[in-house]
This record gives structure tokens, C-alpha cells and sequence, in this order.
């Protein structure tokens, strides 16, 4: 009994920061989104910058911020929030017509290399929900998967052990798999493997050195990958699959 | 500058006399001044005493060539005890500018005379900076007044002041340039105009304005102040931003005075004649402002309005329309007027929203900049064409201007009323029939935007934290585990206790047999039938149930039957139990019932029970 009210008490703990958090940065928040209506931008994104400085996060305030930056012309930022907002939120369409849109005012165009149709598919599988609700289903999941342990342990007749047998494989398959998904999205938060560039134009280098050759050009806005680092040095990949050498200063995780 | 004269004419003469000696001798001279400021112009004179060709010169390193060569020819005959000497003499001039201080050499020139190359010598030259004394024999520089350089930096000199140090992008500085002597200027003009790279400049003073002049007394002395030049600057960008100096070159007269000469008398009392100036001397001189710099702030951020078009200033906006009511087809003249103080061409163009079916014309934008001694002001006008096309009510929207006060510190917008434009149909001349008109239009995307910013309420979370790794998730995983493993555990626990009864009411199925028999003996002696048969078939059914853990409800023949044989009972047992059964069954409810039966009955039954629980494995 009291560890069921220790496990209340921490769960508890977990769940009240974010409610009580939420009524001081909701006044911000809607002086933000009205200074956003009424034009002035700049401190439109003073505020939501001062939200997001007191570690909160949300889709849709990135995807605000992005707004303000774009209404500023700040391409590069607007792109770099966008970016961030559709991280937690693959699927929002506002966010990818608005990230669209950012794209096609910066320089850089880019053709991007198709990506394998599997890899494809496990993407915009594990894109489906974030990293929590994978959690949460994974959960959900195999409580269920139990309930159809007990089941079979516990019934008597044939064929409700028998269901109960392959509704609990298949259960423990579907665990499986989102566990995979929340980890793969956890990855993917994890590791910051992607980056915009900020430099409004920067010469990419054949190896992480001043003097080595230049590759080619790239400018504010454009997505990169991060496959490597030395030193100050970022060893980036572009959408069409160019790799080189890039200063760390020049760009920004996302 | 007389200096110069002076040691040319003196070459001059010294060549003549030279060549007249020795007319077969080629002498090839070069001569200039050994001492130069910087930005002072100079000759360099190179001189030969017979006709040449192909005069060449090695390029010149610290020096920028202003003019030359200029070839000039001059011969004189001389008569001396009869003897007739005829000297022809070339000279080739440079007209020199002195770009940087340091020893520099003039290499020398060479020049084909007859078929063969002569050079002449080479020319050390030093540069000094223009506020150093310029030739180092003359000590204290001002303490010997009337000297050739008799003159104190501090009696001439040129000064730029602004009218303020720390500005906002935009703002107007006023930078004002200054001469201040004690001595007469008779001329003087500017040969290095600063290029005010980060600003837009304006001059203030028109190019053939005379400089208003005034007295002044600094430390004591009274100075004439003229202010040659004026600009107004606008600054483009932030940060620190220096203004170049201003060259100025200067011719001063100064008084000489002819006792203190003594260094040259015989060319002093030449050049000091009524025709060379009668007592006063011109002194050319290279004047330098001071460098300054400026601190500009970029305008601030907040508040700052989506139509801030980078105005800075003090601004009135208004707007008019020559008409609202027309015809389609009929143009409009909507014109805009911004005029005030400020930096007023650098105002980019107004963002006006016109109904997209209107055709609207590029704006014609005139600007007037009036330029007044504090600064910038003037008028633009915006003036647009617009036709439209079709009927109806049309609304231009209010069009805003706003502008930055760098006096308040604050952005100002200003607003034009908006305009309802109704448009009726024209009466359609032939030519403009429309044929198209009745087929189906598709929609026409007028612009492209980003969508509008998600409103509240939405939930925030905390970065970095997730669920998925937190140690919430892994309670739930084990707890889920955990409370699985307890559910299986109290049922297995459950289980077992349940056979545990059935075990003890296996055991006691016997005694709960003869205990019910028993009973049945007492009604047996009664002669109470009913409750008799009753008692045993209870007997008989509960020991079953008992034994083979069979509730009663469940319980039948065939299901008795299958049990006993299941239980490895034999047979013949099993029937006979069974046949008991029946019996019992059959008394029960048939009234008629005979009193020798009850016995035997009850012998039969225990003697079956007793034969099945030994039969039992």
C-alpha cells in the first residue's frame, strides 16, 4: 500500500511541473501571438524565445517562432525552428507547408537523393507519433500483453487459451515494435545529426582545414547531416548526397 | 614654393654657365627639392644641354605623377669678349605628389642624344608627414617668423567637428569643416575628398558657395574661421564608423621680414623686390582634418512595425485620390506624399495593398530634397496609375508609413485613410469584348505566405525530457511485469488451496456417507419413507460429489457413471452403485414403496460404498 502511494506521489511529481509552468508562459505566449498579429515581429520573438529559454518546449511554439523569424526575413532561423517544431510534430501539415515555403526563399536548391524505399517506410513509420506517445503505447501494449499471459495461465478451456496464446504473440510482437519506433525516435532526438546552416555563405572544405580544398558553396537556410567531427570541424553531407568539411560556427544544430 | 623657384633658377643658370664652357659635353641633369610633405606637389626638372629623343623614365615608387613629362626648349647666345657661345638646353618637367611618407629615390631618366644613351643622376627625396616641419635645417618651426616655413601649426589649420558623436542608423550627423588662420588665405582647394563609406553624404554647401566667414578668439588669439564645407550624413549601418580626413591645400601669405635673412643674399634681394611679392610670402601648405569617429546604435528592435521602411526623421505622411467613383477602364491617381526631416531618399517604397484585380502601374516617385544649413528636408511624392478592370466596390486599405523619432526614441506610424473605390461597368465599345469571359476562371493564387501561428492553449513540455527513458516508463514496465507475476502467483496459491479442500473432502466423503446413513436408519426405524430414501439418495449423491469433486447440480447417472469408471471402479461396482441409486430414486417418488426394501436398501448401501472406496485407487 504505500508503495502504490510512493508511485502516485512520483507520478504526480512528474505530471504537476508542466501544468503549473503553463499559466505564467500562456501570458506570454498570447502577448507573443498578439504581437505576431499586430506586426511586430521582433518582439513577438522575444517572447517566445524568453518561453523557450525556461527549457519548455512545444511544437507549436517553434513552429510560431518560425513564423515570427520568416515574417522578419530571417530564413535561416525560420528554417532551423520550423525544423524543430516538425521534429515533434512530423506530420502537421501547417508546419510542413510553412517549412516548404521557407525553403523555396533561400539560395541553395538542392535535388534530393531518393531514399531507399524501406528506409522510407521506417521513417514515416516511426514518424507517426513522438517519442512519448511511442513510450505510452508501448506501455499500453504490453499491459495487454499480460492480461493475455494471465489469460492462458488462468483459463480452462481450449480455445480461449489458444486465442489468448497468439493474441499474446501478437501483442508482444506489437511491444516489440514500438519499442523499436520510441527508440528510434529517441535516436533521432538524441544524437542532433542535423544542422542549418547560418553562414549567409560558406565555402565547404575537402578535410577539417583552412587551407584545403574548397568543394563547393553552400548558404544561409540549407539542411545539413552531420556524419563526423574534429575539432571546430563538421563533417556534413547535403541533401544530394555532397559531403565535405564545414566550420562548426557556420551552422546550428536543430 | 619660392624655395623651389629658387634652386630651379639656380640649376637654371648653373646649366647655362656649365654648358657654355663645354658645348661638346652631353650633361644630363635631373633636380628637384630634397624635402617634400606629404600631398605637396613638386616639380622634378631634368635637364640636358642638347637635343635628345626617346626621353624615358623608370616608374616612380611613392610618388603619384600629376603632369608631365613637359618638354620645353630654351637657347640663349652669349656674347662674352666677343666670343659667340650658343647653348640650347631641354628640359623635361614632372609635376609630382608625394603619396606616403619615407626616402624615396627618383632613379634616373635616360635619353638618346646623337645615337647614343645618356642617364641622368638619381634624386633622393624625403617625405615627411605634412605637420612635421618640412626640411630639417630649420629649427623651431614658427619661432623664426618670416622664415620660409615661419609659420605655427597653430595659425592654420583646418578642423571637421560633428554635431554629435553617438547617432541611430539613419539619423542625420552634421559634419561641418573648418579653417581657422591668423593669416591671409588667398586660395586654397581640397584635394582629397573623403569617400564616407557607410553613409549616405549630402552636401550642405553648394560647390561655388563662398565660405561664411567669422571672427573668433581661441586661447587668446583672434582667428578667422571659415567654414568651407558642410555635409550631412546619413550613417547605413551600425557600429563604429570613423570619417576619413579632409585634404585641404592651403596658400598663406605671410609677412617677411628681410634682416633676419642671411642665409642667401643675393637671391633674397632678388626675389624680395616689389615684383615677387612685396613683402609677403605664399606658403603652400597641406592641411589635415582630424579622424573621427562615430558611434552609430541600430534602431531597436522592439516595437519596431512591420511597415518600418527604414525612415529616420521627423515625417508628416498623407495621401489622395482623384476620384472614387469611375467607370471600368478609367484610370485613378492615387498619390502619396511623405515630406519632413530626415533621410528622406533613403525611404524604401511603401507597401500598399491593391485590390488584385485593379492594374496598377509602376509608382512615379519624385523626390525634392531641400538642402538647409541644419540639414535634410524635403518632399516625395508616390503617385500611382491604377485601372481597373472590372465592376464592383473595391477597397484600397489604408496605406501605413511609419518612421523612426530619434528624438522620442520611438517608432511613429502614420496611417492614409482607406479608400472605397465603386466601379461601374462601362458601356463595352466592340473592340473590348471580352470573348473569354463566360468560361469558367480558375483561381488565381494572388500570393504566397506562410500559414498563420498556432493559437493557445497547447502544452508545453520540458526539453529533454522524455517519457520513453524516464524512470516512469521503466515502472511501468516492470510494475506491468511485476503485477502479472503476483496475479500468477495468488492464482497458483488459490489453486492449491482450492485442491486442498477437495482433498479433505475427499477424505471426509465416507464419514459424511455414514454420518447421512445413519440418519437414515433413525427414519428407517420411523418407518418414515420419504425421509429415508431421501436421506440415502442424498447419501449416495453427496459421496460421489464428495469423492469425485463433482458439484451436486453437475451431477447425473451418465456423469456418475463416467466418473466411478474414470476413477478405475469396476464395472460390476460402478452398475450396482448406480442400480442403488436408481432404486433410491425410484422409492422416492413412487408412493407406494415396500417396508421390506428400506433394509435392504440400506444394507446394499453401505456395503456399496464401503465396496467403492476399496475398489478406488
Amino acid at each position: 500500500m504505500i508503495s502504490i502511494i510512493k508511485y502516485l506521489t512520483l507520478i504526480f511529481l512528474l505530471l504537476v511541473p508542466s501544468l503549473l509552468m503553463a499559466d505564467e508562459d500562456e501570458q506570454i505566449i498570447r502577448q507573443a501571438n498578439q504581437d505576431y498579429s499586430s506586426g511586430l515581429y521582433n518582439n513577438a520573438i522575444a517572447g517566445y524565445l524568453e518561453v523557450l529559454d525556461k527549457g519548455v518546449e512545444s511544437a507549436e511554439l517553434y513552429y510560431n517562432l518560425g513564423n515570427a523569424y520568416f515574417k522578419v526575413n530571417d530564413m535561416a532561423c525560420a528554417i532551423l525552428f520550423f525544423e524543430r517544431a516538425k521534429r515533434l510534430n512530423y506530420y502537421d501539415e501547417d508546419i510542413n507547408h510553412n517549412l516548404q515555403v521557407a525553403n523555396n526563399r533561400i539560395v541553395d536548391k538542392i535535388n534530393e537523393v531518393p531514399v531507399i524505399f524501406y528506409k522510407q517506410w521506417w521513417s514515416r513509420l516511426y514518424n507517426l507519433l513522438g517519442v512519448n506517445a511511442w513510450a505510452k503505447l508501448n506501455i499500453t501494449i504490453l499491459v495487454i500483453f499480460m492480461i493475455f499471459v494471465l489469460v492462458y495461465f488462468i483459463a480452462r478451456t481450449i480455445i480461449i487459451r489458444k486465442a489468448a496464446f497468439w493474441l499474446g504473440i501478437t501483442m508482444f510482437v506489437f511491444a516489440l515494435f514500438s519499442f523499436g519506433f520510441a527508440l528510434q525516435k529517441y535516436k533521432s532526438f538524441h544524437t542532433h545529426n542535423q544542422a542549418i546552416v547560418f553562414s549567409p555563405s560558406i565555402t565547404i572544405k575537402s578535410s577539417p582545414a583552412e587551407n584545403s580544398v574548397d568543394l563547393f558553396v553552400v548558404h544561409e537556410g540549407t539542411k545539413v547531416k552531420i556524419l563526423d567531427s574534429i575539432g571546430d570541424w563538421r563533417e556534413i553531407k547535403i541533401a544530394n548526397g555532397s559531403v565535405g568539411w564545414i566550420q562548426q560556427s557556420a551552422i546550428s544544430v536543430i | 614654393m619660392r624655395y623651389l623657384i629658387l634652386t630651379t633658377t639656380f640649376f637654371f643658370i648653373l646649366g647655362l654657365t656649365y654648358v657654355s664652357g663645354q658645348t661638346e659635353n652631353v650633361e644630363f641633369i635631373a633636380n628637384s627639392k630634397s624635402t617634400v610633405n606629404v600631398g605637396e606637389q613638386f616639380r622634378v626638372v631634368f635637364t640636358v644641354n642638347s637635343k635628345g629623343k626617346d626621353f624615358h623614365i623608370k616608374p616612380l615608387q611613392g610618388f603619384n605623377i600629376l603632369s608631365g613629362p613637359n618638354p620645353s626648349t630654351s637657347s640663349s647666345i652669349q656674347i662674352i669678349n666677343g666670343k659667340y657661345t650658343r647653348t640650347v638646353s631641354n628640359s623635361y618637367t614632372y609635376y609630382l605628389v608625394a603619396s606616403q611618407e619615407g626616402d624615396f629615390e627618383i632613379p634616373p631618366a635616360t635619353i638618346v642624344i646623337n645615337g647614343k644613351q645618356y642617364s641622368s643622376n638619381s634624386l633622393k627625396i624625403k617625405v615627411v608627414s605634412s605637420t612635421t616641419p618640412s626640411k630639417p635645417g630649420t629649427q623651431g618651426q614658427g619661432t623664426k617668423p618670416g622664415s620660409s616655413q615661419g609659420m605655427a601649426s597653430a595659425d592654420l589649420y583646418i578642423k571637421a567637428s560633428v554635431d554629435r558623436n553617438n547617432a541611430f542608423i539613419g539619423e542625420q550627423i552634421i559634419v561641418t569643416y573648418k579653417i581657422y588662420t591668423t593669416v591671409p588665405i588667398p586660395q586654397y582647394s581640397v584635394n582629397k575628398y573623403p569617400s564616407y563609406s557607410g553613409f549616405w553624404a549630402q552636401d550642405l554647401k553648394k560647390d561655388n558657395e563662398r565660405p561664411s566667414q567669422r571672427n573668433e578668439i581661441i586661447n587668446g588669439r583672434q582667428y578667422l574661421v571659415a567654414e568651407f564645407k558642410k555635409v550631412a550624413l546619413f550613417p547605413l549601418k551600425s557600429g563604429k564608423l570613423t570619417i576619413e580626413p579632409i585634404n585641404l591645400n592651403v596658400v598663406a601669405q605671410i609677412r617677411t621680414q628681410r634682416q633676419q635673412r642671411s642665409r642667401d643674399p643675393f637671391f633674397d634681394s632678388f626675389f624680395d623686390d616689389a615684383f615677387f611679392g612685396g613683402g609677403y610670402q605664399n606658403i603652400e601648405r597641406v592641411l589635415k582634418t582630424n579622424t573621427i569617429t562615430l558611434n552609430i546604435k541600430p534602431l531597436p528592435l522592439q516595437d519596431r512595425p512591420v511597415d518600418f521602411k527604414n525612415a529616420v526623421g521627423q515625417f508628416s505622411f498623407k495621401s489622395n485620390i482623384d476620384k472614387t467613383k469611375v467607370k471600368t477602364n478609367e484610370a485613378i491617381n492615387l498619390k502619396f506624399t511623405i515630406w519632413g526631416k530626415g533621410n528622406i531618399k533613403l525611404i524604401d517604397k511603401l507597401n500598399i495593398n491593391f485590390p488584385p484585380d485593379f492594374e496598377v502601374y509602376d509608382p512615379k516617385i519624385n523626390n525634392k530634397i531641400n538642402i538647409a544649413n541644419d540639414g535634410v528636408n524635403g518632399v516625395r511624392t508616390i503617385e500611382y496609375l491604377i485601372i481597373p478592370r472590372n465592376a464592383g466596390n473595391f477597397m484600397v486599405q489604408p496605406v501605413r508609413f511609419s518612421y523612426f523619432d530619434q528624438k522620442k526614441k520611438q517608432y511613429i506610424t502614420l496611417s492614409s485613410p482607406e479608400y472605397i473605390i465603386s466601379v461601374e461597368k462601362n458601356v463595352v465599345t466592340p473592340s473590348d469584348i471580352n470573348y473569354s469571359g463566360t468560361a469558367p476562371e480558375d483561381i488565381r493564387y494572388i500570393g504566397k505566405d506562410i500559414r498563420y501561428i498556432k493559437s493557445l492553449p497547447f502544452t508545453l513540455y520540458k526539453t529533454g525530457s522524455y517519457f520513453f527513458v524516464s524512470s516512469l516508463y521503466f515502472i511501468f514496465l516492470i510494475g506491468s511485469l511485476i503485477i502479472s507475476l503476483i496475479i500468477l502467483i495468488l492464482w497458483n496459491n488459490f489453486q492449491k488451496q482450492r485442491s486442498n479442500i477437495q482433498l479433505r473432502k475427499t477424505r471426509k466423503a465416507t464419514k459424511v456417507a455414514k454420518s447421512r446413513l445413519k440418519n437414515a436408519e433413525t427414519y428407517l426405524k420411523k418407518r418414515n419413507e420419504v425421509n429415508f430414501f431421501n436421506e440415502v439418495s442424498l447419501a449416495l449423491w453427496g459421496y460421489l460429489s464428495d469423492k469425485f469433486n463433482i458439484p451436486l447440480s453437475d451431477l447425473s447417472m451418465d456423469s456418475a457413471h463416467e466418473a466411478l469408471s474414470l476413477k478405475g471402479v469396476k464395472e460390476e461396482i460402478s452398475s450396482q452403485f448406480l442400480d442403488i441409486l436408481n432404486q433410491c430414486e425410484y422409492a422416492r417418488f413412487s408412493p407406494a414403496g415396500e417396508s421390506g426394501s428400506m433394509e435392504k436398501i440400506y444394507s446394499e448401501a453401505i456395503l456399496i460404498i464401503s465396496k467403492t472406496e476399496r475398489g478406488l485407487k
